[in-house]
């Protein structure tokens, strides 16, 4: 078999899984739902979210330790990940070679030229990392001696390959180690001035570019809800998407750039390309020439994907062994082989020193400007609502990579990607909106954690979540309280009995009770004409037929120190039927008052019982703006917010 | 895009097609992976279209996630866990709620396996939370069926040829199957283990029962009635033993009270209820202190209190037989009671 | 911009490059392992620990209070002071000595809704007569610290004699629990500037308060609070125990020259204010409030956190045990 043929195979089967593991990821326990689908497979192999949370984070968490075999592999192999596994590089293949099948060979070959623009994704990579490094900075240099384990490690690390990154691109070792001599020095100033600063911090944003996470974005929740609509449905009813406009433009822009130039996305923008670049860049075995001269035939140029120039010297860096050169080649020359190519190679990393250092700065330099605006601090948005076991706002910020995974596994769709509710930070960024969905956050579904890939949403247990057990004392997790707007309710500003709210409210005892109270309607005061038997008959014929008659309404008859309250259990034009008490004829003469009142249950909320599930906004009938709405205030995760003493 | 004549050389074709062998693991580890999971996480018991359901229902399947733990090995699950509460015990069992919601039940857990090769053979496995051992064992002994075998599984099992019922902790199970087969019946065995092993209690006796003299006692015929035993309704938490003395079946019966004079109270509630249905108070022969004697409809009520307890014999045909076992009763409890 | 021609293949350089990618997947390894976290972030009970305030009272000088009348503020805290057995009873050479005022408002001395700026003067200056290495003045006002300080007279009055003002700063802050309390749940208190003091010393004006009823010397530590301490306002008078539990001063002084006795605690007007001309000096807080609450015309019993104060062993209420040493300036 051919390696060009492998190669179509392994993405073949690699989008197929991608494609699998997004349909799957529904809640349920059929075999086309999530079940024990490992679905987050793909991002636990991308070491870019491996990166940068153990950036953020000081931390691997879990899964991700799977990114190892992938950095492993791709320090032996090369940039195998690119061309082989990854399922967005193989829609810009795809595309890229579809767009190109009518072309002259010198068209391809010129499409196909290295552009210096390909070092754009360099800067990416190391502006996204600089901006999770933040965390790093924040810290004076004697911390890190102080806690070696993970800070000083983490960061002896960084060190470690920033003197390798110099070293290897250096043309001499004195000044690779007078630059980094300088880099270290220029840390610890920074260090020595904003340790201890409120606005310093990390902030993984490479979500909004790593092609794995963007690839979950953008099919779980532009691409897949269309199939939810279908005949065969992969959900009950079809899901919505906040967002969606700006989710689905990305990505299509990214897949229709392909038509001008091949991968344009993993040529220029994509930052784990980048990194693959980085790690591969002294692979054992690398594609090359096995001579040193050849006719410069071109043809290996034609479908090359990388843009790496295998006719000459090779970039090794922008290679993504897809092998197209080495099936192309009329004359063999081209192999992949454990020594360097007969050509020669430029292994250099297109990111000048300055471009390097540049980056990084604008990347640590970003986060604080970002969060000037305070929304970490008093400026907090009450409108991000987050699903239960998030962590606390700035926690949250350096885990999440916007996969929309718990956006597409949330059984009742009220999780969405923010805009920018939560900050340019919090773009995409799990939101819970009760308007849009088919209920509120079910008491008992905890599935959302349970697919985080980070742990930016824990993964809690049914105990916790309801504050059960070992649990008990700490209470049940509580995503906000829902504060009743009294100018919109119902029974607050209406006189229309509803209490929707209550009815629905998940926890028991509930946390929306209500308190009664009568009140005369609009134009429901009458004076009596007649009293027979059970019936009322009012001086003047002004209500429409049964229209007081729904068992909320009642008639009030008053007279001197006699008054008498009775259900109106029919009603024509002028006539009150009351039951089940008889108003005495002898107490209620002709010319006594008879008012029309209407009974009202007025909810109110108990904070202290409240878990902020939003039920009660998906169910309340003013569908517009609800006249009950959930706001971030008391939630659990950030002790700030809370609106109670304990 | 590539010539198609073009032969790969041995290298290339034995990288390829070890990639390939790759592919396949990962697509078998893949498969493999998706059995695992959680079902606490899988099942959260969402009625899918919520809106127009209440809120008690959806509670109502709270997901019970242990009982899949007692999946036996060729066995899969062929419905999720239902969750039943007092209010809705009825929806699962009908009129047979009564017994448990009077014997103090708080909660059931229902399940049903099957196995995959033969869609017929499945069970179906109950478990009710019924707050107490005492509890437990009242449903337990209440309901004994024909044909029912001891079974060492717990002190208190026993099996028929298509189930298996035991008391564990306060804890009443039961396991029954659609046939009565070996392979069934291995398989609830096996579940029946598993549900022991995983939820360990505290050795709690039932004290009444050693209580009872052992000797002509039939095994394992020892019943808690929690209420309204022998029709009357002050007797509560009634323990009755079936006997066989000189070939007749006797019913002893013991009930432990609060206080001494508590025991006394009932023993003279018990014996005017009795008179008032027509029963006569008769003389005793035996020296049983504090003793009733009673007549009724042609069968003789002998009790007495003995400390906390009221003891003696129901509905026996003879006099004699009566007397011998309420002595024996008596001489039991002078014993171990002090 | 570098290029390298083809090498001849040697197996001694294929070896040398396996061993450097050996050595990077084992290093990338490494790290990854020792940052492995199996389980991720757990919830977060963090329920004990932190920092705790010491104890500053002076051995054998407990539950003694001085009551001076009189209209001049530094003489009669002077008095006060002489009367319990000198400043320098409390104060010992080298102390370093910390002023907790109240300085919750950006309001002028008149209005009486903070310390007044003589009393500061004074108690700085006795305790630098008394050998004091130095003296700090500090709180944490409700408006901005530095307009509250200024317009309040305190800082100007403080750097007239030598003392120190400290506005609260972020990293001031340190959580605390107070144990056996349930509101002081690993909560922020004003920690910086108690770092190497020796003596505390409480300095309240007699106020009416809204929800407290009362805001005097216990009332005053709501001051060292940091964080939404507005919170607190829902079980007020627990916190105010907790708050007087959690500070253990070496003296209070409650100034009760000028007692505002309604619409506290900012007031507003001059006609909140009467006239009381009294100093109260004590080491039992709880006592000084309760003879504080006679001037605004309130009992004990009204006023219930000096009764949960009293039970916690803060101090004592019952102004006839304690028996004051009263007398009069001019």
């Amino acid at each position: 078999m051919r390696i060009v043929k492998a190669r179509q195979i392994s993405q073949l089967f690699f989008f197929v899984l991608f494609l699998w593991f997004c349909t799957v990821s529904t809640v349920g326990d059929a075999w086309w739902q999530l079940r024990g689908w490992p679905v987050n497979w793909f991002l636990q192999l991308d070491p870019l979210v491996a990166l940068g949370t153990m950036l953020a984070t000081r931390a691997l968490y879990a899964g991700l330790l799977w990114a190892l075999v992938t950095v492993g592999l791709t320090i032996f192999l090369g940039r195998f990940f690119c061309s082989w596994v990854c399922p967005f590089g193989t829609i810009h293949h795809l595309v890229g070679f579809l767009a190109n099948r009518t072309r002259t060979l010198s068209e391809k070959v010129a499409r196909n030229r290295y552009h210096p623009d390909q070092s754009v994704k360099y800067v990416i990579l190391v502006f996204l990392l600089g901006a999770a490094a933040g965390d790093l900075m924040a810290h004076p240099p004697k911390f890190f001696l102080e806690q070696f384990l993970p800070w000083g490690l983490l960061l002896s690390a960084c060190l470690l390959a920033g003197l390798v990154f110099t070293v290897t691109s250096m043309p001499s070792k004195k000044s690779a180690a007078g630059w980094l001599g300088l880099f270290a020095g220029a840390w610890i100033l920074f260090g020595w001035f904003l340790s201890g600063h409120d606005l310093v911090g990390a902030s993984l944003q490479t979500g909004l570019l790593d092609p794995i996470p963007l690839m979950h974005r953008s099919l779980n929740l532009v691409v897949l809800p269309f199939a939810d609509g279908a005949t065969y449905k992969l959900a009950t009813s079809q899901r919505y998407t906040q967002q969606a406009w700006l989710i689905g433009m990305v990505f299509i822009t990214a897949v229709l750039l392909n038509l001008r130039v091949p991968r344009f996305y993993c040529r220029y923008l994509c930052p784990l390309g980048a990194l693959f670049g980085v790690l591969g860049r002294h692979a054992l075995w690398r594609m090359g020439s096995n001579e040193a001269e050849c006719s410069q035939c071109k043809k290996c140029e034609a479908h090359c994907e990388g843009a790496c120039g295998p006719s000459r010297e090779i970039r090794i860096n922008e290679c993504v062994l897809c092998m197209n050169c080495l099936d192309s080649c009329g004359d063999g020359f081209m192999g992949y082989r454990p020594s360097t190519s007969a050509a020669g190679e430029i292994a250099v990393t297109d990111l000048s020193r300055r471009g390097f250092v540049l980056s990084l700065i604008s990347g640590v330099v970003a986060v604080p400007v970002t969060r000037l605006e305070g929304a970490l601090g008093s400026g907090w948005a009450p409108g991000v609502v987050r699903p239960p076991g998030a962590l606390a706002e700035d926690d949250f910020l350096k885990r999440c990579i916007k996969c929309g995974q718990c956006m597409r596994a949330c059984p009742t769709n009220v999780i969405h990607p923010a805009g920018m509710q939560a900050g340019w930070e919090g773009l995409w960024t799990p939101v819970l909106d009760f308007r849009v969905g088919t209920s509120g956050c079910q008491y008992n579904c905890i599935a959302c954690g349970h697919v985080c890939p980070t742990a930016a949403i824990r993964p809690i247990t049914l105990d916790e979540k309801q504050g059960k057990n070992d649990f008990a004392e700490a209470g049940p997790v509580s995503l906000g309280t829902a504060f009743v707007d009294r100018g919109r309710c119902l029974p607050w500003a209406m006189d229309r009995p509803c209490i929707v709210c209550q009815e629905n409210c998940p926890v028991s005892p509930k946390a929306i009770f209500t308190r009664q109270e009568y009140v005369t309607i609009r134009n429901g005061q009458f004076l009596v004409k007649a009293v027979r038997d059970r019936t009322v008959v009012l001086d003047k014929a002004l209500l429409a037929p049964q229209s007081v008659a729904t068992g909320d309404y009642f008639c009030l008859l008053t007279n001197q120190g006699d008054a008498l309250r009775a259900k109106i259990l029919e009603n024509t034009q002028q006539d009150l039927v009351l039951g089940p008490d008889r108003p005495q004829p002898e107490a209620f003469k002709p010319g006594t008052s008879a008012q029309i009142q209407v009974l009202l249950k007025k909810p109110f909320v108990s904070p202290e019982r409240c878990i902020g599930c939003g039920i009660c906004e998906h169910e309340c009938p003013v569908s517009g703006k609800r006249a009950i709405r959930v706001t971030a205030e008391n939630e659990s995760r950030s002790k700030r917010h809370a609106l109670l003493l304990r | 895009m590539s010539p198609g004549h073009r032969q790969p050389s041995r290298h290339e074709a034995l990288l390829s097609w070890s990639i390939m062998g790759l592919l396949g693991l990962i697509a078998t580890g893949v498969f493999i992976r998706q059995f695992d999971y959680d079902p606490s996480v899988i099942n959260p018991g969402v009625p899918v279209q919520l809106s127009s359901e209440s809120p008690e229902a959806a509670r109502a399947f709270s997901a019970g996630a242990g009982l899949s733990d007692m999946l036996p090995p060729d066995m899969e699950v062929m419905s999720p866990v239902e969750s039943f509460g007092a209010d809705t015990l009825s929806d699962k069992i009908n009129g047979k709620a009564e017994l448990y919601l009077s014997a103090g039940f708080l909660k059931l857990d229902a399940q049903r396996f099957v196995k995959p090769a033969a869609p017929g053979s499945w069970m179906e496995l109950f478990a009710y939370d019924m707050g107490s051992v005492r509890n437990a064992f009242a449903v337990y002994s209440t309901q004994k069926r024909e044909g029912t075998a001891p079974f060492d599984l717990t002190p208190f099992c026993t099996r028929t040829s298509n189930a298996l019922y035991f008391v564990h902790g306060r804890q009443y199970v039961e396991i029954i199957a659609s046939v009565a087969s070996e392979e069934l019946m291995q398989a609830m065995v096996f579940s029946g283990r598993a549900f022991v092993k995983k939820t360990p209690v505290k050795e709690e006796h039932i004290d009444e029962l050693a209580l009872f003299p052992q000797e002509d006692l039939e095994a394992g015929s020892i019943v808690l009635l929690p209420s309204d035993a022998f029709g009357f309704h002050g007797m509560k938490n009634v323990f009755t033993g079936l006997y066989h003395v000189n070939g007749q079946e006797l019913t002893a019966f013991l009930i432990r009270t609060g206080a001494e004079d508590e025991a006394v109270k009932l023993v003279a509630a018990y014996q005017a209820f009795l008179e008032a249905n027509g029963g006569t108070l008769a003389p005793m022969t035996s020296p049983i202190e504090g003793g009733i004697l009673v007549e009724i409809m042609e069968t003789f009520e002998l009790f007495f209190p003995h400390g906390p307890y009221v003891a003696g014999v129901h509905e026996a045909e003879t006099l004699q037989a009566a007397e011998t076992l309420a002595m024996t009763l008596e001489h039991t409890l002078a014993r171990s009671v002090r | 911009m570098k290029t390298w021609r083809a090498s001849s293949f040697t197996r001694r350089d294929f070896l040398l490059r396996a061993a450097k990618a050996g050595a990077s997947v084992t290093g990338a390894g490494l790290l990854g392992l020792v940052l492995y976290d199996g389980k991720g972030p757990q919830s977060v009970p963090e329920k004990n620990g932190g920092v705790t305030l010491p104890d500053f009272s002076v051995a054998g000088t407990g539950h003694i209070m001085a009551i001076v009348t009189g209209e001049n503020r530094p003489l009669t805290l002077r008095q006060a002071l002489k009367l319990l057995g000198g400043v320098e009873r409390f104060v010992r050479p080298g102390d370093r000595v910390l002023l907790k005022v109240n300085a919750a408002f950006a309001t002028p001395p008149i209005l009486s809704a903070t310390t007044h700026p003589d009393v500061v003067a004074e108690m700085a200056r006795l305790c630098f007569q008394a050998g004091a290495s130095s003296v700090i003045v500090t709180d944490n006002p409700i408006n901005d610290p530095a307009s509250c300080f200024a317009l309040t007279g305190i800082a100007k009055a403080a750097r007239s004699t030598g003392a120190r003002v400290v506005l609260p700063d972020k990293q001031h802050f340190e959580p605390t629990t107070l144990r056996g309390g349930a509101l002081i749940n690993h909560w922020p208190v004003l920690y910086g500037p108690f770092q190497g003091v020796d003596k505390l010393i409480g300095m309240a004006p007699v106020k009416d308060h809204h929800r407290s009823g009362a805001s005097m010397a216990m009332k005053n530590w709501y001051g060292l609070l940091g964080g939404r301490r507005n919170l607190f306002h829902q079980d007020i008078h627990n916190i105010i125990k907790e708050l007087a539990m959690l500070a253990r001063p070496t003296l209070v002084v409650l100034d009760g020259t000028t007692t505002m006795m309604t619409n506290g605690p900012t007031g507003g007007s001059l006609q909140d204010l009467k006239q009381t001309n009294t100093m109260i000096v004590s080491t039992d807080q709880v006592v000084a409030d309760a003879f504080g609450a006679t001037l605004l015309g309130m009992t004990t019993a009204g006023l219930p956190f000096i009764g949960k104060a009293e039970e916690e062993g803060v101090g004592k209420a019952d102004l006839k045990a304690i028996r004051p040493i009263r007398d009069r300036v001019g």
